[in-house]
Protein backbone atom coordinates (compact mmCIF):
# COMPACT_ATOMS: atom_id res chain seq x y z
CA UNK A 1 0.00 0.00 0.00
CA UNK A 2 1.16 3.50 -0.73
CA UNK A 3 2.73 5.47 2.09
CA UNK A 4 0.52 8.48 1.46
CA UNK A 5 -3.05 7.68 2.46
CA UNK A 6 -4.37 10.47 0.28
CA UNK A 7 -2.66 8.93 -2.74
CA UNK A 8 -4.06 5.53 -1.86
CA UNK A 9 -7.52 7.05 -1.54
CA UNK A 10 -7.08 8.60 -4.98
CA UNK A 11 -5.94 5.34 -6.57
CA UNK A 12 -8.88 3.58 -4.92
CA UNK A 13 -11.33 6.20 -6.17
CA UNK A 14 -9.97 5.96 -9.70
CA UNK A 15 -10.06 2.16 -9.72
CA UNK A 16 -6.30 1.88 -9.99
CA UNK A 17 -5.76 -0.57 -7.13
CA UNK A 18 -5.83 -4.24 -7.91
CA UNK A 19 -8.33 -6.45 -6.08
CA UNK A 20 -6.03 -7.37 -3.17
CA UNK A 21 -4.90 -3.79 -2.62
CA UNK A 22 -8.49 -2.61 -2.73
CA UNK A 23 -9.49 -5.08 -0.01
CA UNK A 24 -6.59 -3.98 2.21
CA UNK A 25 -7.44 -0.33 1.61
CA UNK A 26 -11.12 -0.85 2.43
CA UNK A 27 -10.21 -2.53 5.69
CA UNK A 28 -7.88 0.30 6.58
CA UNK A 29 -10.55 2.85 5.67
CA UNK A 30 -13.06 1.32 8.05
CA UNK A 31 -10.70 1.99 10.93
CA UNK A 32 -9.42 5.38 9.80
CA UNK A 33 -11.83 8.36 9.73
CA UNK A 34 -9.23 10.50 7.94
CA UNK A 35 -9.02 8.01 5.11
CA UNK A 36 -12.79 7.86 4.92
CA UNK A 37 -12.98 11.61 4.67
CA UNK A 38 -10.31 11.69 1.98
CA UNK A 39 -12.23 9.10 -0.02
CA UNK A 40 -15.50 10.96 0.43
CA UNK A 41 -13.95 14.20 -0.83
CA UNK A 42 -12.33 12.47 -3.77
CA UNK A 43 -15.70 10.94 -4.61
CA UNK A 44 -17.15 14.44 -4.69
CA UNK A 45 -14.40 15.64 -6.98
CA UNK A 46 -14.73 12.65 -9.30
CA UNK A 47 -18.51 13.08 -9.42
CA UNK A 48 -18.15 16.78 -10.20
CA UNK A 49 -15.50 16.26 -12.89
CA UNK A 50 -17.41 13.51 -14.64
CA UNK A 51 -20.74 15.32 -14.43
CA UNK A 52 -19.21 18.49 -15.82
CA UNK A 53 -17.20 16.76 -18.53
CA UNK A 54 -19.56 14.07 -19.78
CA UNK A 55 -22.09 14.88 -22.42
CA UNK A 56 -25.55 13.98 -21.10
CA UNK A 57 -27.25 11.29 -23.16
CA UNK A 58 -30.98 10.78 -23.37
CA UNK A 59 -31.78 7.19 -22.36
CA UNK A 60 -33.53 5.05 -24.93
CA UNK A 61 -37.30 5.21 -24.85
CA UNK A 62 -38.90 2.89 -22.35
CA UNK A 63 -35.99 2.78 -19.90
CA UNK A 64 -38.06 4.23 -17.06
CA UNK A 65 -40.89 1.80 -17.76
CA UNK A 66 -38.40 -1.09 -17.75
CA UNK A 67 -37.03 0.12 -14.45
CA UNK A 68 -40.50 0.42 -12.97
CA UNK A 69 -41.41 -3.05 -14.18
CA UNK A 70 -38.21 -4.41 -12.68
CA UNK A 71 -39.09 -2.93 -9.34
CA UNK A 72 -42.72 -4.02 -9.55
CA UNK A 73 -43.95 -0.43 -9.63
CA UNK A 74 -46.36 -0.95 -12.51
CA UNK A 75 -48.97 -3.51 -13.48
CA UNK A 76 -49.72 -5.50 -10.45
CA UNK A 77 -47.11 -3.86 -8.28
CA UNK A 78 -48.30 -2.35 -5.06
CA UNK A 79 -46.84 1.03 -5.90
CA UNK A 80 -48.25 1.63 -9.35
CA UNK A 81 -48.14 5.34 -10.17
CA UNK A 82 -51.21 4.90 -12.34
CA UNK A 83 -53.19 3.45 -9.49
CA UNK A 84 -51.87 6.15 -7.24
CA UNK A 85 -53.18 8.70 -9.69
CA UNK A 86 -56.55 7.00 -10.00
CA UNK A 87 -56.95 6.50 -6.30
CA UNK A 88 -55.79 10.07 -5.68
CA UNK A 89 -58.45 11.50 -7.94
CA UNK A 90 -61.03 9.14 -6.51
CA UNK A 91 -60.14 10.24 -3.01
CA UNK A 92 -60.43 13.87 -4.09
CA UNK A 93 -63.89 13.21 -5.48
CA UNK A 94 -64.93 11.47 -2.29
CA UNK A 95 -63.66 14.34 -0.15
CA UNK A 96 -65.33 16.93 -2.37
CA UNK A 97 -68.59 15.02 -2.35
CA UNK A 98 -68.52 14.64 1.41
CA UNK A 99 -67.84 18.34 1.85
CA UNK A 100 -70.77 19.23 -0.38
CA UNK A 101 -73.10 16.97 1.51
CA UNK A 102 -72.07 18.32 4.87
CA UNK A 103 -72.22 21.92 3.69
CA UNK A 104 -75.83 21.68 2.58
CA UNK A 105 -77.06 19.27 5.22
CA UNK A 106 -78.23 16.71 2.74
CA UNK A 107 -76.44 14.01 4.58
CA UNK A 108 -78.38 14.76 7.71
CA UNK A 109 -81.67 14.47 5.87
CA UNK A 110 -80.73 11.25 4.08
CA UNK A 111 -78.11 9.52 6.19
CA UNK A 112 -78.89 6.13 4.73
CA UNK A 113 -78.13 7.34 1.22
CA UNK A 114 -74.81 8.86 2.12
CA UNK A 115 -72.78 5.76 1.43
CA UNK A 116 -74.50 5.17 -1.89
CA UNK A 117 -74.02 8.66 -3.11
CA UNK A 118 -70.24 8.80 -2.77
CA UNK A 119 -69.18 6.45 -5.53
CA UNK A 120 -71.84 7.75 -7.95
CA UNK A 121 -69.65 10.49 -9.25
CA UNK A 122 -71.40 10.55 -12.61
CA UNK A 123 -74.44 12.14 -10.98
CA UNK A 124 -73.26 14.39 -8.21
CA UNK A 125 -76.15 15.62 -6.14
CA UNK A 126 -75.46 19.25 -5.48
CA UNK A 127 -77.60 22.31 -5.07
CA UNK A 128 -77.95 24.56 -8.13
CA UNK A 129 -75.96 27.30 -6.40
CA UNK A 130 -72.94 25.05 -6.16
CA UNK A 131 -73.35 23.95 -9.76
CA UNK A 132 -73.16 27.57 -10.77
CA UNK A 133 -70.11 28.04 -8.58
CA UNK A 134 -68.29 25.39 -10.51
CA UNK A 135 -68.38 22.52 -8.02
CA UNK A 136 -70.48 20.41 -10.35
CA UNK A 137 -68.19 21.17 -13.24
CA UNK A 138 -65.22 20.12 -11.18
CA UNK A 139 -66.94 16.85 -10.29
CA UNK A 140 -67.70 16.22 -13.94
CA UNK A 141 -64.13 16.95 -14.89
CA UNK A 142 -62.82 14.59 -12.25
CA UNK A 143 -65.30 11.95 -13.32
CA UNK A 144 -64.19 12.30 -16.91
CA UNK A 145 -60.55 12.02 -15.92
CA UNK A 146 -61.20 8.91 -13.87
CA UNK A 147 -63.11 7.45 -16.78
CA UNK A 148 -60.24 8.21 -19.14
CA UNK A 149 -57.74 6.63 -16.78
CA UNK A 150 -59.94 3.58 -16.42
CA UNK A 151 -60.14 3.23 -20.19
CA UNK A 152 -56.37 3.53 -20.44
CA UNK A 153 -55.98 0.79 -17.86
CA UNK A 154 -58.39 -1.45 -19.72
CA UNK A 155 -56.45 -0.86 -22.93
CA UNK A 156 -53.20 -1.75 -21.19
CA UNK A 157 -54.73 -4.90 -19.77
CA UNK A 158 -56.17 -5.85 -23.13
CA UNK A 159 -52.81 -5.23 -24.77
CA UNK A 160 -51.08 -7.41 -22.19
CA UNK A 161 -53.61 -10.18 -22.64
CA UNK A 162 -53.12 -10.06 -26.41
CA UNK A 163 -49.35 -9.98 -26.10
CA UNK A 164 -49.28 -13.11 -24.03
CA UNK A 165 -51.88 -15.01 -26.00
CA UNK A 166 -50.36 -17.70 -28.18
CA UNK A 167 -51.94 -17.98 -31.59
CA UNK A 168 -51.25 -20.35 -34.48
CA UNK A 169 -48.42 -19.00 -36.59
CA UNK A 170 -47.26 -16.60 -33.92
CA UNK A 171 -44.96 -16.80 -30.95
CA UNK A 172 -43.40 -14.39 -28.46
CA UNK A 173 -41.60 -12.29 -29.40
CA UNK A 174 -43.75 -12.19 -32.50
CA UNK A 175 -42.20 -14.46 -35.08
CA UNK A 176 -44.12 -15.35 -38.20
CA UNK A 177 -43.48 -16.62 -41.67
CA UNK A 178 -44.41 -14.55 -44.69
CA UNK A 179 -45.10 -16.38 -47.92
CA UNK A 180 -46.52 -15.36 -51.30
CA UNK A 181 -50.31 -14.95 -51.26
CA UNK A 182 -52.09 -18.27 -51.53
CA UNK A 183 -49.11 -20.27 -50.35
CA UNK A 184 -49.37 -22.22 -47.14
CA UNK A 185 -46.69 -23.82 -45.04
CA UNK A 186 -46.18 -27.39 -46.21
CA UNK A 187 -45.11 -28.72 -42.85
CA UNK A 188 -47.45 -27.83 -39.99
CA UNK A 189 -44.61 -28.28 -37.55
CA UNK A 190 -42.87 -25.40 -39.26
CA UNK A 191 -45.35 -23.13 -37.58
CA UNK A 192 -43.76 -23.80 -34.24
CA UNK A 193 -41.76 -20.92 -32.92
CA UNK A 194 -38.56 -22.94 -32.66
CA UNK A 195 -38.65 -23.76 -36.33
CA UNK A 196 -39.47 -20.20 -37.21
CA UNK A 197 -36.57 -18.92 -35.20
CA UNK A 198 -34.39 -21.60 -36.71
CA UNK A 199 -35.26 -20.37 -40.17
CA UNK A 200 -34.54 -16.83 -39.19
CA UNK A 201 -31.17 -17.73 -37.76
CA UNK A 202 -30.38 -19.96 -40.70
CA UNK A 203 -31.16 -17.09 -43.02
CA UNK A 204 -28.85 -14.87 -41.03
CA UNK A 205 -26.21 -17.58 -41.14
CA UNK A 206 -26.54 -17.90 -44.88
CA UNK A 207 -26.31 -14.17 -45.12
CA UNK A 208 -23.11 -14.22 -43.11
CA UNK A 209 -21.58 -17.00 -45.20
CA UNK A 210 -22.41 -15.33 -48.49
CA UNK A 211 -21.52 -11.73 -47.87
CA UNK A 212 -23.37 -9.28 -50.03
CA UNK A 213 -22.37 -5.71 -50.54
CA UNK A 214 -25.47 -4.24 -48.93
CA UNK A 215 -26.15 -6.86 -46.27
CA UNK A 216 -27.02 -5.36 -42.92
CA UNK A 217 -26.80 -8.01 -40.26
CA UNK A 218 -27.70 -7.35 -36.63
CA UNK A 219 -24.85 -6.20 -34.43
CA UNK A 220 -24.78 -9.26 -32.25
CA UNK A 221 -25.59 -11.89 -34.83
CA UNK A 222 -22.15 -13.37 -34.31
CA UNK A 223 -23.05 -14.13 -30.71
CA UNK A 224 -26.06 -16.23 -31.65
CA UNK A 225 -25.88 -19.93 -32.23
CA UNK A 226 -26.66 -20.18 -35.88
CA UNK A 227 -27.51 -23.88 -35.92
CA UNK A 228 -31.27 -24.30 -35.75
CA UNK A 229 -32.21 -27.22 -33.54
CA UNK A 230 -35.22 -28.39 -35.45
CA UNK A 231 -35.57 -26.49 -38.63
CA UNK A 232 -36.59 -27.55 -42.07
CA UNK A 233 -34.13 -26.75 -44.82
CA UNK A 234 -34.39 -23.33 -46.37
CA UNK A 235 -36.50 -23.20 -49.49
CA UNK A 236 -34.14 -22.27 -52.27
CA UNK A 237 -36.41 -20.52 -54.73
CA UNK A 238 -39.62 -19.42 -53.05
CA UNK A 239 -39.37 -15.96 -51.60
CA UNK A 240 -40.13 -15.74 -47.92
CA UNK A 241 -39.64 -13.42 -45.02
CA UNK A 242 -39.65 -13.72 -41.26
CA UNK A 243 -40.46 -10.67 -39.15
CA UNK A 244 -39.36 -10.95 -35.54
CA UNK A 245 -40.94 -8.24 -33.42
CA UNK A 246 -40.74 -7.45 -29.72
CA UNK A 247 -43.76 -5.28 -28.96
CA UNK A 248 -42.56 -4.45 -25.48
CA UNK A 249 -39.46 -2.74 -26.84
CA UNK A 250 -40.84 -1.77 -30.24
CA UNK A 251 -37.88 -3.42 -31.90
CA UNK A 252 -38.08 -5.77 -34.83
CA UNK A 253 -35.95 -7.48 -37.41
CA UNK A 254 -37.15 -8.56 -40.82
CA UNK A 255 -35.28 -11.43 -42.44
CA UNK A 256 -36.01 -11.77 -46.13
CA UNK A 257 -34.94 -14.68 -48.28
CA UNK A 258 -34.89 -15.16 -52.05
CA UNK A 259 -36.77 -11.96 -52.67
CA UNK A 260 -36.24 -11.21 -56.37
CA UNK A 261 -35.01 -7.79 -57.43
CA UNK A 262 -37.82 -5.28 -57.27
CA UNK A 263 -37.06 -4.05 -60.76
CA UNK A 264 -36.35 -0.65 -62.19
CA UNK A 265 -37.95 2.14 -60.24
CA UNK A 266 -39.73 -0.26 -57.91
CA UNK A 267 -39.29 -0.89 -54.21
CA UNK A 268 -40.55 -3.30 -51.63
CA UNK A 269 -42.66 -1.82 -48.83
CA UNK A 270 -43.44 -3.33 -45.46
CA UNK A 271 -46.88 -2.99 -43.88
CA UNK A 272 -48.27 -4.13 -40.59
CA UNK A 273 -51.83 -5.14 -39.76
CA UNK A 274 -53.20 -5.01 -36.26
CA UNK A 275 -56.30 -7.16 -36.68
CA UNK A 276 -58.73 -8.64 -39.16
CA UNK A 277 -60.40 -5.86 -41.14
CA UNK A 278 -58.03 -3.24 -39.76
CA UNK A 279 -56.23 -0.95 -42.15
CA UNK A 280 -52.67 -2.00 -42.92
CA UNK A 281 -50.21 0.56 -41.60
CA UNK A 282 -47.24 1.52 -43.70
CA UNK A 283 -43.95 0.78 -41.93
CA UNK A 284 -41.38 1.75 -44.53
CA UNK A 285 -39.51 0.76 -47.67
CA UNK A 286 -36.94 -1.98 -47.72
CA UNK A 287 -33.56 -0.70 -48.74
CA UNK A 288 -32.55 -1.81 -52.20
CA UNK A 289 -29.99 -4.19 -50.78
CA UNK A 290 -32.78 -6.57 -49.85
CA UNK A 291 -33.56 -7.25 -53.46
CA UNK A 292 -31.68 -10.54 -53.62
CA UNK A 293 -30.55 -13.41 -51.43
CA UNK A 294 -30.99 -13.37 -47.69
CA UNK A 295 -30.88 -10.15 -45.80
CA UNK A 296 -32.06 -8.69 -42.54
CA UNK A 297 -33.22 -5.28 -41.44
CA UNK A 298 -34.19 -3.71 -38.18
CA UNK A 299 -37.46 -1.83 -37.92
CA UNK A 300 -39.73 -0.28 -35.36
CA UNK A 301 -43.39 0.66 -35.44
CA UNK A 302 -43.08 3.89 -33.52
CA UNK A 303 -45.11 2.73 -30.54
CA UNK A 304 -45.16 -0.14 -28.10
CA UNK A 305 -48.95 0.00 -28.24
CA UNK A 306 -49.03 -1.54 -31.72
CA UNK A 307 -49.53 -5.28 -31.59
CA UNK A 308 -49.11 -6.70 -35.09
CA UNK A 309 -51.45 -9.43 -36.22
CA UNK A 310 -49.69 -9.72 -39.56
CA UNK A 311 -47.19 -8.24 -41.94
CA UNK A 312 -47.31 -7.61 -45.67
CA UNK A 313 -44.66 -6.81 -48.22
CA UNK A 314 -45.79 -5.07 -51.38
CA UNK A 315 -43.90 -4.14 -54.53
CA UNK A 316 -44.73 -0.67 -55.73
CA UNK A 317 -43.36 1.80 -58.23
CA UNK A 318 -41.02 4.41 -56.87
CA UNK A 319 -40.90 5.13 -53.19
CA UNK A 320 -44.59 5.89 -52.93
CA UNK A 321 -46.40 3.09 -51.11
CA UNK A 322 -49.53 1.93 -52.86
CA UNK A 323 -52.56 0.23 -51.44
CA UNK A 324 -51.78 -3.38 -50.51
CA UNK A 325 -53.90 -5.56 -52.74
CA UNK A 326 -53.78 -8.74 -54.76
CA UNK A 327 -51.77 -7.02 -57.51
CA UNK A 328 -48.87 -5.74 -55.48
CA UNK A 329 -48.71 -7.99 -52.41
CA UNK A 330 -45.72 -10.30 -52.75
CA UNK A 331 -45.50 -11.71 -49.24
CA UNK A 332 -47.87 -11.88 -46.37
CA UNK A 333 -47.86 -13.46 -42.98
CA UNK A 334 -48.99 -15.36 -41.10
CA UNK A 335 -49.59 -17.70 -44.06
CA UNK A 336 -53.37 -17.82 -43.59
CA UNK A 337 -54.33 -14.26 -42.75
CA UNK A 338 -57.36 -12.20 -43.55
CA UNK A 339 -56.87 -10.52 -46.90
CA UNK A 340 -55.93 -6.85 -46.79
CA UNK A 341 -58.71 -4.43 -47.35
CA UNK A 342 -57.97 -2.17 -50.29
CA UNK A 343 -60.22 0.67 -49.30
CA UNK A 344 -58.97 1.11 -45.77
CA UNK A 345 -55.29 1.62 -46.19
CA UNK A 346 -53.55 4.20 -44.08
CA UNK A 347 -50.94 5.35 -46.54
CA UNK A 348 -51.07 8.99 -45.67
CA UNK A 349 -47.81 10.49 -44.59
CA UNK A 350 -44.56 8.71 -44.15
CA UNK A 351 -45.91 6.08 -41.78
CA UNK A 352 -44.87 5.42 -38.22
CA UNK A 353 -42.11 2.94 -38.89
CA UNK A 354 -38.39 3.42 -39.01
CA UNK A 355 -35.68 1.37 -40.66
CA UNK A 356 -32.28 0.70 -39.24
CA UNK A 357 -29.26 -1.14 -40.39
CA UNK B 1 2.61 0.42 -6.37
CA UNK B 2 4.81 3.50 -6.52
CA UNK B 3 6.18 4.83 -3.30
CA UNK B 4 5.27 8.48 -3.01
CA UNK B 5 7.19 11.16 -1.27
CA UNK B 6 5.70 11.83 2.14
CA UNK B 7 3.08 14.52 1.95
CA UNK B 8 0.51 15.74 4.41
CA UNK B 9 -2.99 14.32 4.21
CA UNK B 10 -5.33 16.94 2.85
CA UNK B 11 -8.96 16.67 2.20
CA UNK B 12 -10.64 18.56 -0.58
CA UNK B 13 -12.75 21.45 0.55
CA UNK B 14 -16.34 20.45 1.01
CA UNK B 15 -19.06 22.08 -1.01
CA UNK B 16 -18.81 20.36 -4.38
CA UNK B 17 -21.98 18.58 -5.49
CA UNK B 18 -23.99 19.84 -2.52
CA UNK B 19 -27.74 19.45 -2.87
CA UNK B 20 -28.40 23.12 -2.18
CA UNK B 21 -32.13 23.01 -2.84
CA UNK B 22 -32.70 19.75 -0.99
CA UNK B 23 -34.79 18.56 -3.92
CA UNK B 24 -32.82 15.40 -4.60
CA UNK B 25 -32.60 14.45 -0.93
CA UNK B 26 -36.36 14.89 -0.61
CA UNK B 27 -36.93 12.64 -3.62
CA UNK B 28 -34.67 9.97 -2.17
CA UNK B 29 -36.51 10.20 1.12
CA UNK B 30 -39.78 9.69 -0.71
CA UNK B 31 -38.26 6.74 -2.56
CA UNK B 32 -37.37 5.27 0.81
CA UNK B 33 -41.05 5.35 1.65
CA UNK B 34 -41.93 3.49 -1.54
CA UNK B 35 -42.99 6.46 -3.66
CA UNK B 36 -42.56 5.37 -7.28
CA UNK B 37 -43.24 8.84 -8.64
CA UNK B 38 -40.18 10.11 -6.77
CA UNK B 39 -38.10 7.47 -8.53
CA UNK B 40 -39.50 8.59 -11.88
CA UNK B 41 -38.64 12.21 -11.08
CA UNK B 42 -35.12 11.37 -10.02
CA UNK B 43 -34.68 9.19 -13.10
CA UNK B 44 -35.75 12.06 -15.32
CA UNK B 45 -33.41 14.41 -13.52
CA UNK B 46 -30.26 12.32 -13.37
CA UNK B 47 -30.40 9.51 -15.91
CA UNK B 48 -29.04 11.60 -18.84
CA UNK B 49 -26.00 12.69 -16.82
CA UNK B 50 -25.42 9.24 -15.35
CA UNK B 51 -25.80 7.65 -18.79
CA UNK B 52 -23.31 10.10 -20.27
CA UNK B 53 -20.81 9.27 -17.55
CA UNK B 54 -21.26 5.50 -17.69
CA UNK B 55 -21.12 5.53 -21.47
CA UNK B 56 -17.77 7.26 -21.32
CA UNK B 57 -16.55 4.93 -18.60
CA UNK B 58 -17.57 1.75 -20.39
CA UNK B 59 -17.39 2.86 -24.03
CA UNK B 60 -20.52 0.84 -24.77
CA UNK B 61 -23.94 2.46 -24.93
CA UNK B 62 -25.94 -0.70 -24.34
CA UNK B 63 -23.90 -1.71 -21.33
CA UNK B 64 -24.09 1.85 -20.04
CA UNK B 65 -27.89 1.84 -20.22
CA UNK B 66 -27.92 -1.39 -18.24
CA UNK B 67 -25.60 0.06 -15.62
CA UNK B 68 -27.82 3.12 -15.17
CA UNK B 69 -30.82 0.82 -14.73
CA UNK B 70 -28.94 -1.20 -12.13
CA UNK B 71 -27.88 2.00 -10.40
CA UNK B 72 -31.46 3.15 -9.96
CA UNK B 73 -32.46 -0.31 -8.74
CA UNK B 74 -29.73 -0.18 -6.09
CA UNK B 75 -30.68 3.36 -5.15
CA UNK B 76 -34.34 2.37 -4.82
CA UNK B 77 -33.43 -0.52 -2.55
CA UNK B 78 -30.96 1.52 -0.52
CA UNK B 79 -32.95 4.73 -0.36
CA UNK B 80 -34.42 3.99 3.06
CA UNK B 81 -30.92 3.82 4.55
CA UNK B 82 -29.54 6.81 2.66
CA UNK B 83 -28.00 9.44 4.94
CA UNK B 84 -27.54 12.85 3.27
CA UNK B 85 -24.97 13.79 5.90
CA UNK B 86 -22.65 11.04 4.71
CA UNK B 87 -22.69 12.00 1.07
CA UNK B 88 -24.60 14.43 -1.16
CA UNK B 89 -27.32 12.75 -3.23
CA UNK B 90 -25.61 12.91 -6.59
CA UNK B 91 -22.32 11.69 -5.16
CA UNK B 92 -24.19 8.75 -3.66
CA UNK B 93 -25.67 7.97 -7.09
CA UNK B 94 -22.30 8.41 -8.76
CA UNK B 95 -20.49 6.14 -6.29
CA UNK B 96 -23.22 3.52 -6.65
CA UNK B 97 -22.89 3.60 -10.40
CA UNK B 98 -19.09 3.62 -10.34
CA UNK B 99 -19.08 0.44 -8.25
CA UNK B 100 -21.26 -1.23 -10.88
CA UNK B 101 -19.01 0.00 -13.67
CA UNK B 102 -15.95 -1.34 -11.85
CA UNK B 103 -17.64 -4.73 -11.50
CA UNK B 104 -18.18 -4.81 -15.24
CA UNK B 105 -14.62 -3.72 -15.95
CA UNK B 106 -13.31 -6.45 -13.65
CA UNK B 107 -15.53 -8.96 -15.44
CA UNK B 108 -14.14 -7.83 -18.77
CA UNK B 109 -10.61 -8.30 -17.55
CA UNK B 110 -11.45 -11.71 -16.07
CA UNK B 111 -12.98 -12.85 -19.34
CA UNK B 112 -10.22 -11.10 -21.25
CA UNK B 113 -12.77 -9.12 -23.21
CA UNK B 114 -11.35 -6.23 -25.12
CA UNK B 115 -12.44 -2.81 -24.00
CA UNK B 116 -13.58 -0.35 -26.63
CA UNK B 117 -10.98 2.30 -27.43
CA UNK B 118 -10.95 5.15 -24.96
CA UNK B 119 -11.89 8.48 -26.49
CA UNK B 120 -11.16 10.44 -23.32
CA UNK B 121 -7.49 11.29 -23.83
CA UNK B 122 -8.32 14.85 -24.83
CA UNK B 123 -9.63 17.20 -22.15
CA UNK B 124 -13.37 17.70 -22.39
CA UNK B 125 -15.33 20.72 -23.39
CA UNK B 126 -16.80 22.84 -20.65
CA UNK B 127 -20.31 21.96 -19.67
CA UNK B 128 -22.64 23.29 -17.07
CA UNK B 129 -23.99 20.15 -15.44
CA UNK B 130 -27.20 21.68 -14.26
CA UNK B 131 -29.49 19.57 -12.12
CA UNK B 132 -26.42 17.83 -10.70
CA UNK B 133 -24.02 20.46 -9.50
CA UNK B 134 -24.62 24.15 -9.17
CA UNK B 135 -23.36 26.64 -11.75
CA UNK B 136 -21.11 28.17 -9.13
CA UNK B 137 -19.54 24.78 -8.43
CA UNK B 138 -19.09 24.23 -12.13
CA UNK B 139 -17.28 27.55 -12.48
CA UNK B 140 -15.04 26.76 -9.52
CA UNK B 141 -14.25 23.36 -10.91
CA UNK B 142 -13.42 24.59 -14.41
CA UNK B 143 -11.32 27.39 -12.97
CA UNK B 144 -9.37 24.82 -10.95
CA UNK B 145 -8.97 22.56 -13.98
CA UNK B 146 -7.67 25.52 -15.96
CA UNK B 147 -4.71 25.66 -13.58
CA UNK B 148 -3.51 22.28 -14.83
CA UNK B 149 -1.29 21.71 -17.80
CA UNK B 150 -2.67 19.62 -20.60
CA UNK B 151 -1.16 16.30 -19.51
CA UNK B 152 -2.21 16.70 -15.90
CA UNK B 153 -5.73 17.62 -16.86
CA UNK B 154 -6.06 14.77 -19.35
CA UNK B 155 -4.76 12.34 -16.72
CA UNK B 156 -7.17 13.60 -14.08
CA UNK B 157 -10.17 13.38 -16.39
CA UNK B 158 -9.15 9.98 -17.61
CA UNK B 159 -8.76 8.75 -14.05
CA UNK B 160 -12.14 10.15 -13.03
CA UNK B 161 -13.73 8.25 -15.92
CA UNK B 162 -11.92 5.07 -14.79
CA UNK B 163 -9.78 5.13 -17.91
CA UNK B 164 -6.87 3.60 -16.04
CA UNK B 165 -9.08 0.93 -14.53
CA UNK B 166 -10.20 -0.09 -18.01
CA UNK B 167 -6.97 -0.67 -19.81
CA UNK B 168 -4.20 -0.01 -17.32
CA UNK B 169 -1.97 3.02 -17.24
CA UNK B 170 0.68 2.27 -19.86
CA UNK B 171 -1.85 1.15 -22.46
CA UNK B 172 -3.98 4.22 -21.96
CA UNK B 173 -1.65 7.11 -21.44
CA UNK B 174 1.44 5.97 -23.26
CA UNK B 175 3.56 6.76 -20.22
CA UNK B 176 5.02 4.84 -17.35
CA UNK B 177 2.79 4.26 -14.33
CA UNK B 178 5.10 6.43 -12.24
CA UNK B 179 4.80 9.37 -14.62
CA UNK B 180 1.04 9.07 -14.79
CA UNK B 181 0.74 8.90 -11.02
CA UNK B 182 2.94 11.94 -10.67
CA UNK B 183 0.73 13.81 -13.12
CA UNK B 184 -2.30 12.76 -11.11
CA UNK B 185 -0.70 13.70 -7.81
CA UNK B 186 0.17 17.18 -9.04
CA UNK B 187 -3.25 17.61 -10.64
CA UNK B 188 -5.06 16.69 -7.45
CA UNK B 189 -2.92 18.97 -5.35
CA UNK B 190 -3.42 21.90 -7.72
CA UNK B 191 -7.16 21.40 -7.89
CA UNK B 192 -7.38 20.96 -4.15
CA UNK B 193 -5.43 24.13 -3.46
CA UNK B 194 -7.40 26.16 -5.96
CA UNK B 195 -10.74 24.97 -4.63
CA UNK B 196 -9.61 25.74 -1.07
CA UNK B 197 -8.62 29.27 -1.99
CA UNK B 198 -11.87 29.89 -3.83
CA UNK B 199 -14.25 28.24 -1.44
CA UNK B 200 -17.63 29.88 -1.57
Amino acid sequence: MNSDPYDSAAWRTFGMLDADEAVIFDEAMRADPGLRRACAELDRLAAAITAAAAEPLVPQAGQLERLQRRLGLVRGGGKSPLWVAVSGWAAAVVVAGTAVWREYGVAEKHPAKMADSVPVVEKPIAPPALEEAGGGMENKRLTAEIEALRKNLEEFHLRDRMMFQLLPGRALPLVMTMLPPGETAEDPAAQASAALLGDALAALNQSAREPQPMTAAPEDSSQVSLQPVDSRPMEQTQPSAIPIYDAARDAGTLVVNNLPPAGDGQVYNLWVTTGAGERPIYVGSLPESSASGADSFDFSLGSTMVLPSGFLITRDPGDKPATPGERNTVLLGPPTPARPVDSKVDDTGAGPGRWGR
Amino acid sequence: MIEAEPSPVHALPSGLCEDTTGEAAALIERMGKGDGTALAELHGMWSPVLLGISCRMLGDRREAEQVVQDTFVRMWRGSAEYDPHQSPPFVWAFVTMRALVMERLRMRRRNRLESPPDPAIQPSERRDAQKVISSADCRRLWAAMDQLDLKERACLELAAFLGFARTGIPATAGASPGTVKNHLRRALETVRNHLSRHEL
